[in-house]
């Protein structure tokens, strides 16, 4: 079986990558083309993995101890976002290299994304719940660092440290869910623990489900962690795209899916993901309605989509979440890519001083236009799909209020997204200087509208695929449906299902709200309190000021014991030593 | 056993008035004296060889690269008074030495093992021969490695100085 | 107290140990705490020795402790030739002065 060597491999080899680019050094050409050779090689590799999928773990590495085995799995929720990962890492640094030219620090930056690529391979891999967690945290700490790239604009690294810190506070969240099940198993095997996740005390289990379900709102910067997402576009767009929309913020969603049949008994807990899912959806739609800066509209769209997401993943429909997150991650970053190339040209993000650029960047305009067909659920586009299939088992599964509330968001979501493409590329603005993207970005944004209007057929090889490797997920779905068929037995489904056609008429009422706003403009003029509070972020904006000023504050006043002075770090390395041996004996008097 | 008993006080006393003696050349010496005791005690306690280099080595070479080093840094008054109150630093030693005593001598008297005859050169070049070369390895580097830093000439020494009076009054 | 004489060596690992970690902690001149750190590399030899010799395996305790000597030797002339860098650079020996993490 080929993947042994192929899952350690795809991980790996970005991360040799990222080494080769940085002894690179001034020869910027040579790093440039070795971070394209190694996101190339990578998506090849993940892709070759795709057929190799099985529900038996590929590749282990016996480390002893407490730590076991670095394992790696590849099954079905594994594969394809590994596959994710790759691809668009790869066609975003295609798109890196028209974007960043002549930027400084290039090296840090193919490295930085060189080291994410092969860490969130190896986080959606990794059978070892001890690797997840290093996974994690490295993510993490490349998303801060690919933040505040550009390290001289003050609010560039306020947006990374407030990115590490809310991420922090959540990974916190699956480290202890992590120890508490080694405290019960005896080890951090991700399968083992499934299978006897039934045993657990009750109220242990709740307490890990809901750190991990805190740890994931954190990661998909779910309500109540949505703030750190917005600020978070300050980063270069090509990471905005990977990062921020197509594969970091998809972990906790993942996160939430693999462990969702251990939780899933758990009183309560599908309750709480689906109103995390439903809340976030909602209050990110009316964000993106109301924000002028582009890459923030896109940013609260991302927040709201990973609602859709999480809030199937409470009714039941892992895979419909997981379609929905397979065809998000393709328009996502396909809007991100084009964003950038508009940002780029025009040289501001501000969505009032765009306008008329439909005529003077026609392939910008048509990719995006896809893309936002995608975002507002219209057919035949990938988008439309996958968020039908996900209300329609809502509607089956989950409770009502939620039901509404997503047909809400569905509609502000057509609803914002006209307002953006409008303000963009169609309103009528002065004639000002713009060009179309350059040759690089087109080869990375092609590939995606094609991918956007396509990939919807994978449905049915791709429910195959989890079905066959997800026993514990899909229980009793045998291999029914081959390959396409399965595709066009769910579209069926799709234009059958009543729930369909509610939701394309919320859709229609939402574009239809927008393009006849003018009427309205006495509502909007009188609901201004709703407006000043969606602006200002509900009062999360505020918690998350003190949060971050607080852990800074502390972390300053800390300070004064990093004296330097060498006696006082003996005097502590003693101290250290006294307590490890009163923990001995304690230990040892316990054990008799 | 009376005799290294005997030995092996001297040596402690020999290494506390190294600790507080007030000038560095006779802490270096009394350093040198607490090595020799070792060397003989450890010849005594039925390990000839180790004594033999542990006399050459500890007592010989250490002390006079002690000598060289403090020939070259010079001989500074530094006051006796400590960063680390007193009281605390006999508090943490007291406690620390307690538990390991508590935790490790009890457990010395065991049952006699047997024997492993191994003599003690098949054990250095044998069985312990990736430790021998790696040590050969160490020395090189140490040496390499104090050559480096020690080549920095008088005259640079006053330029990180005179850089840093320049850049105070620019 | 059994009278073994290993016994009576490991009391002396302890003194020796106890005795450089309190230089350690009250030296303020590098070089006497240089002074300390042999010391308590003394304490490491012995160790050694005496531990070959409880367990039964002499000749293993004491190539390590050779291994020790080397190592420790080697960890001293680098430790002085720091300490005379420190002298050039900062003209003095002191650990009070010598501290540029504070404000």
């Amino acid at each position: 079986m080929h993947a042994h060597w192929l899952l350690p491999l795809t991980v790996f080899l970005p991360w040799l990558g990222a080494g080769a680019v940085l002894a690179a050094g001034r020869a910027r050409r040579l790093a440039i083309g070795i971070a394209i050779v190694c996101a190339a090689a990578d998506a090849v590799l993940s892709i070759l993995l795709i057929p190799l999928a099985s529900d038996r773990i590929g590749f282990s590495l016996v480390i002893g101890g407490a730590f076991g085995e670095l394992s790696l799995l590849p099954d079905g929720f594994g594969v394809y976002l590994a596959a994710i990962a790759a691809v668009i890492g790869g066609l975003a640094v295609v798109f890196s290299v028209d974007y960043m030219r002549g930027e400084e620090g290039q090296n840090r930056y193919y490295a930085l994304v060189l080291f994410f690529i092969g860490a969130m391979v190896g986080l959606v891999l990794s059978a070892n719940l001890l690797m997840v967690v290093v996974f994690w945290e490295i993510t993490a700490l490349c998303s801060w660092a690919l933040i505040s790239f550009h390290n001289d604009d003050p609010k560039a690294v306020a947006g990374g440290i407030k990115a590490l810190i809310v991420t922090g506070l959540g990974g916190v969240g699956l480290l202890a869910g992590s120890l508490a099940i080694y405290a019960q198993v005896g080890t951090f095997d991700i399968p083992t623990f499934m299978a006897r996740a039934n045993g657990f005390p009750p109220r242990l289990l709740a307490w890990i489900g809901f750190g991990f379900l805190a740890a994931a709102a954190a990661k998909s910067a779910q309500f109540p962690f949505q703030t750190w997402l917005p600020d978070a576009m300050e980063a270069p767009t090509p990471i905005s795209a990977l990062i921020h929309a197509a594969t970091m913020v998809n972990a906790g969603v993942y996160l939430l899916a693999r462990f969702s049949p251990a939780f899933a008994d758990v009183p309560g807990w599908s309750l709480s993901v689906v109103s995390v899912g439903a809340v976030s959806a909602l209050i990110a739609g009316t964000m993106a309605a109301v924000s002028n800066d582009l890459k923030r509209v896109l940013a609260w769209s991302t927040v709201s989509q990973l609602g859709f997401m999480v809030y199937a993943i409470g009714a039941g429909a892992v895979f419909q979440s997981q379609f929905h997150l397979l065809s998000h991650s393709v328009f996502k970053a396909l809007l991100f890519l084009a964003a950038g190339a508009v940002v780029h040209t025009v040289g501001t993000r501000d969505m009032r001083n765009m306008g008329g650029l439909s005529r003077k960047m026609p392939l910008t305009c048509a990719v995006f236009v896809i893309g936002a067909l995608a975002l507002a659920g219209i057919p035949p586009v990938n988008g439309f799909w996958s968020k039908e299939m996900i209300l329609e088992s809502g509607l089956a599964n989950g409770p009502f209020w939620a039901y509404v509330v997503m047909l809400v968001a569905v509609g502000l979501t057509a609803l914002y997204t006209l307002r953006c493409v409008w303000m963009v590329f169609f309103a009528p603005a002065e004639d000002r200087h713009a060009h179309e993207a350059g040759p690089a970005m087109k080869f990375a944004l092609i590939p995606l509208a094609f991918g956007s209007l396509v990939t919807w057929m994978l449905a049915g090889p791709f429910q195959n695929l989890l079905a066959r490797t997800l026993p514990l997920h899909f229980p009793g779905a045998g291999a029914e449906t081959a390959g396409l068929a399965g595709t066009w037995a769910i579209a069926a489904e799709v234009l059958t299902a009543s729930s369909t056609w509610v939701a394309l008429g919320v859709v229609a009422l939402g574009a239809a709200l927008w393009a006849v706003r003018a009427p309205f403009k006495g509502i909007s003029t009188r609901l201004w309190p709703v407006r000043r509070a969606a602006e200002a972020g509900y009062g999360f904006e505020a918690i998350n000021r003190g949060i971050v000023k607080g852990v800074q504050g502390a972390g300053e006043g800390l300070r004064t014991t990093q004296s330097g002075l060498l006696n006082w770090n003996v005097a502590a390395i003693v101290m250290a030593v006294i307590a490890v041996l009163c923990a001995l004996w304690l230990a040892a008097g316990r054990g008799g | 056993m009376v005799i290294q008993t005997l030995v092996l006080s001297a040596t402690l006393i020999c290494a506390l008035q190294a600790i507080r003696a007030p000038r560095l050349l006779i802490s270096a010496l009394w350093l040198a004296g607490c090595s020799a005791l070792l060397a003989l005690a450890i010849a005594l306690l039925g390990a000839p060889e180790v004594g033999v280099v542990e006399l050459s080595v500890g007592a010989g070479l250490v002390t006079i690269i002690f000598v060289f080093a403090i020939n070259v840094a010079g001989e500074e008054t530094i006051g006796m008074t400590s960063l680390v109150p007193r009281p605390l630093a006999w508090a943490l030693m007291c406690v620390f030495l307690f538990l390991l005593i508590w935790l490790t001598l009890p457990g010395l008297v065991s049952p006699a093992l047997p024997q492993d005859t191994l003599p003690f050169l098949r054990a250095l070049w044998d069985a312990r021969s990736l430790d021998t070369v790696l040590q050969v390895a160490l020395i090189f580097s140490g040496v390499l490695g104090s050559l480096g830093l020690l080549a920095e000439r008088r005259e640079t020494a006053h330029s990180p100085r005179q850089a840093g009076a320049e850049g105070a009054s620019s | 107290m059994t009278g073994d004489v290993w016994t009576i060596a490991m009391v002396a690992v302890l003194g020796l140990a106890a005795i450089g970690i309190y230089g350690l902690l009250i030296l303020r001149n590098l070089i006497k705490i240089v002074v300390a750190l042999q010391v308590l590399a003394k304490g490491t030899i012995l160790v050694m020795v005496a531990a070959g010799g409880i367990a039964g395996k002499p000749a293993i305790g004491q190539s390590l402790a050779i291994t020790v000597i080397v190592a420790d030797t080697v960890v001293t002339v680098m430790a002085l030739a720091l300490a005379i860098q420190v002298r050039r650079w900062c003209g003095t020996l002191d650990t009070r002065v010598i501290s540029s993490l504070r404000r």
